[in-house]
């Protein structure tokens, strides 16, 4: 079965660059442009592993991680926080909100894949 | 309010953070159109590669598309990192002249540490750190750039 990820982040051509990462791998590819978004879709329907941006309009990549592992089918759900941030006190953030995983872009692709099947 | 309120510095601030703006984003479209692209021929490389046998000459050529795309997703990720730090820089620019029009006395200090805080990339704050310096920002959040030195790209928690 295919698996399901969900790419969170308000620049269209960063979501691009990471959905055609995760199809070239075989994944199947859900988007949504903010966290508010992205948590919407989580409440109706199901998703493998979620990578979000940080820095997001209307809803960030670390309170999403929050909201998230509120809900119980996402508890044990791999969430990476992929962002130009890179500062310990946010990391810090992003882990105590229940974040996987911390990757600072730019990504390589093949770094990106080798991340997922870590945590999947 | 700062005397230099009423000159046209002012003016000259609202002017250089509206020009960043625009230019931040006048690029948006095409790169989107080009993101699209790239990221197209990154999935028919790897379908490509899918459908020849291992070891075949076909499938080396698919694999070169795949690797060759793959390298210009990365390098197109820096266009969102320009455009972070010119809304960084924007962002400044326009708490600068909010600052040059405040009726009560302006605390510089607070002024800056609002700057850093919005800094999401470690060169962006040492580079304020060199320039500004610790004198006229000694708010201690101001500098934490030795732990970001000790970054990955990568780290699970």
């Amino acid at each position: 079965m295919t698996r399901m990820i969900m790419t969170v982040d308000d620049s269209t051509s960063m979501r691009q660059m990471v959905k055609a990462t995760l199809l070239s791998a075989g994944y199947g590819v859900v988007e949504a442009a903010d966290g508010q978004e992205a948590l919407d879709y989580a409440r109706d329907n199901s998703v493998d592993l979620v990578i979000a941006d940080v820095n997001m309009p209307r809803m960030d990549g670390i309170t999403l991680v929050s909201e998230l592992r509120l809900l119980p089918a996402y508890r044990l759900t791999p969430l990476l926080l992929l962002t130009t941030e890179s500062s310990m006190e946010k990391k810090m953030e992003g882990k105590k909100a229940g974040a996987t995983g911390w990757l600072v872009k730019p990504f390589h692709p093949a770094q990106l894949l080798a991340t997922l099947a870590r945590v999947l | 309010m700062s005397e230099l309120a009423n000159t046209p510095v002012s003016a000259l601030l609202d002017l250089a953070a509206s020009q960043l703006e625009v230019a931040a984003h006048t690029s948006d479209a095409r790169v989107e159109a080009l993101s699209n692209s790239v990221a197209a021929l990154v999935q028919l490389g790897a379908e490509l590669q899918a459908a020849h046998g291992a070891g075949t000459a076909s499938e080396t050529l698919a694999k070169q598309i795949v690797e060759q795309a793959q390298s210009a997703l990365v390098a197109m990720q820096f266009h969102d990192q320009l455009v972070q730090r010119m809304a960084h820089v924007r962002d400044a620019l326009t708490e600068l002249n909010e600052a040059l029009h405040s009726t009560s006395e302006v605390d510089w200090a607070t002024v800056l540490a609002g700057i850093r805080v919005r800094y999401s990339m470690e060169d962006e704050r040492m580079l304020f750190d060199r320039i500004i310096g610790a004198t006229a920002c000694p708010d201690v959040n101001c500098h934490d750039s030795t732990h970001d030195s000790l970054r990955s790209s990568v780290e699970l928690f």
